[in-house]
């Protein structure tokens, strides 16, 4: 149980919709891993990567990030640690809530131990551009959910 | 293709005459002449109705056809009837069916509808706040500008011209 990881994400901005921290396309996604006091075991490392789903009427469709190794040194037990990293967030597909699909992104981090199968966490974000001053139509726009 | 269809209908007309020239034919030549000149007649008459529909289709450019959002593409629109104009944001998913088939779902989120155009050019934007184009397997989001004529026969919807823009999605800058 103590072996579950945390991920948080810091930074970025709150979206409103969701309540989940937002972040610019192709901007910079801090993070950090804790690890607690009182794990059992060693991990060969700590890799994160972003996802993203579109979901639809059924289907879904899928892809991923880049993937960051966050530490590639051996993670004993003993104190609990932070390990911070930055990830580099792809330039696109953003976040969209529209009549038939969505698209969403979540961040999962992986502490690779071997044989004793990995352990991972992930936490949702929002990846879309800041709303900027212009025509708007709600719809058909990254804000979403918008009634037509 | 209108000199096709005429010409089909012509050779058309020719062998149905000949099928009449008793002195000429014997009977046997006389049926394969008629089914010739019987099928020339029909495909004479789809391809024209089919040219018919073509020339009545609302023409339709767009430039630039690749953007970003909150940029302006100029539409040049030429219809022989007044004409709806619209630029849409479509999403569409295919689902499976059964039996190996998929069904297609469709929205659209009509952005700007000029109605009564017929010959000229207008100013469309994409919102600034817009979606970019997306297209996977079973998803898309597709941005398109469609020109549908006003008035059908027999009160149904005209004929549509369109074309898709690729609205890509604006590059971080810090």
């Amino acid at each position: 149980m103590s072996d579950e990881p945390t991920l948080q994400l810091l930074g970025g901005r709150v979206d409103e919709a969701s309540g989940v921290p937002s972040y610019e396309p192709g901007a910079t996604l801090p993070a950090v891993v804790r690890l607690d006091a009182d794990r059992r075991h060693t991990y060969r490392g700590v890799v994160a990567v972003a996802r993203w789903r579109a979901e639809g009427s059924g289907a879904v469709d899928s892809g991923v990030g880049q993937t960051v190794r966050v530490t590639s040194n051996r993670v004993e037990p003993g104190p609990s640690i932070e390990l911070p990293f930055d990830y580099p967030l792809p330039a696109y597909p953003w976040t969209y809530a529209g009549e038939l699909l969505t698209i969403s992104w979540e961040l999962e981090i992986t502490l690779d131990a071997a044989l004793l199968g990995d352990r991972s966490t992930s936490q949702p974000f929002v990846l879309a551009p800041a709303a900027q001053d212009g025509p708007r139509v709600g719809p058909a726009t990254a804000k979403r959910g918008v009634a037509e | 293709m209108r000199g096709c269809s005429g010409s089909i209908g012509c050779l058309a007309l020719l062998a149905l005459v000949l099928v009449g020239l008793d002195e000429v034919l014997d009977s046997p030549l006389r049926v394969l002449l008629a089914v010739v000149g019987l099928f020339g007649l029909w495909l004479a008459w789809t391809s024209g109705a089919a040219m018919a529909r073509r020339s009545a289709r609302p023409k339709l450019t767009a430039r630039p056809d690749v953007l970003q959002p909150g940029q302006t593409v100029t539409v040049g629109y030429d219809s022989s009837v007044p004409t709806h104009i619209r630029l849409i944001c479509r999403e569409s998913t295919r689902r499976p069916a059964g039996n190996g088939r998929e069904v297609t779902d469709t929205h659209d989120w009509v952005v700007e509808d000029v109605a009564g155009a017929r010959q000229g050019e207008l100013e469309m934007t994409i919102p600034t706040d817009a979606m970019h184009s997306f297209a996977t397997r079973h998803h898309e989001i597709l941005w398109v500008v469609e020109a549908q004529a006003e008035n059908g026969p027999r009160g149904t919807r005209g004929p549509a011209g369109r074309v898709e823009l690729t609205v890509l999605p604006v590059p971080y800058t810090p």
